[in-house]
């Protein structure tokens, strides 16, 4: 890794179209300014890394969730209208009906 | 084409319904060919199953029936990804994560799966957008946003059937303007 030391204000070109420029120091917090093209992706590095872990627990969550979401329907529904809590046990596949829930939750205060 | 799956079995699905993701997404970049399957129209939710793992499916959500003031900002670098020519053929998913108390699930509001509906292509992209977590509460804004849940159900268009639906996406989507970036945080 290459190490530039930089002063408030100094830059640091990348390439031709690339430039990070120092434009705050405080406390333990650095801002930074980036000036690049729109087609180079310019994200935190952390951010990324939280997505790709949030993917995994999204699958791995979902292995357990019943095919038919209906329930999920029912529970934003149900919780819509305030009615307690929802009956739908996700971990268990099989016994949910099919879409029952918005259907229910419709005819309600829209109706 | 038929795909295997562990939850609907092996399922028929039409070569033109398949989604290309060409990088994947996060973390599972080895697949690269998905499915959207509703299971019920007008619903918000629907699966987003990999064509090549039967196994491996998310759920996602329309993240504008529960956040109606959700803003996705595209790079131009996501535009030309997505092959997108104009802003309401992409469609816009958020991944959800449903623990054992589906009540407590989440949506990834910082890293939505764009699909161009037209192309079949799809990337999931990184919001640099503070405001948006990626493990956002759904339910508790229902309560709050009043409206919940958008009558007729706006869906997630599901041209994984053969009937389509309109697209969501559109909405607030917006395309990135060139120069400065220094994000509106620290």
């Amino acid at each position: 890794m290459l190490i530039l030391k930089r002063k408030m204000g100094e830059g640091i070109d990348v390439g031709d179209n690339v430039r990070i420029v120092l434009k705050e120091i405080s406390g333990g917090h650095v801002k930074i300014g980036i000036e690049a093209p729109t087609d180079i992706r310019v994200k935190r590095s952390e951010t990324a890394t939280s997505i790709e872990a949030e993917n995994l627990r999204a699958a791995k969550s979902c292995l357990a969730v019943a095919k038919d979401l209906g329930c999920l329907d029912g529970i934003a529904n149900v919780n819509r209208l305030e009615c307690g809590k929802a009956e739908c046990p996700m971990g268990e596949a099989g016994g949910l009906h099919h879409g029952e829930g918005i259907r229910k939750a419709r005819g309600g205060p829209d109706a | 084409m038929k795909i295997n799956t562990s939850r609907f079995g092996g399922i028929e699905v039409e070569d033109q319904s398949v989604v290309n993701m060409p990088e994947g997404m996060l973390g599972f970049a080895e697949f690269k060919q998905f499915v959207l399957i509703q299971h019920n129209q007008g619903s918000p939710f629907l699966w987003y199953q990999a064509v090549d793992e039967p196994n491996l499916a998310f759920v996602m959500v329309d993240p504008f029936t529960f956040f109606p003031d959700y803003e996705v900002l595209l790079s131009r670098d996501d535009l030309d990804a997505l092959e997108a020519v104009e802003l309401g053929n992409l469609a816009v998913f958020s991944v959800v994560v449903i623990p054992e108390n589906p009540e407590d699930m989440t949506a990834n509001l910082r890293g939505p799966v764009l699909i161009n509906v037209d192309k079949k292509i799809a990337r999931q992209v990184v919001l640099n957008d503070e405001r948006y977590s990626p493990h956002q509460r759904i339910l508790e804004t229902v309560g709050g946003a009043g409206e919940g849940l958008a009558p007729g159900g706006s869906g997630g268009s599901a041209f994984a059937g053969s009937d389509a639906g309109t697209p969501v996406g559109g909405r607030a989507v917006g395309v990135c303007g060139a120069g400065m970036r220094d994000g509106g945080g620290e």
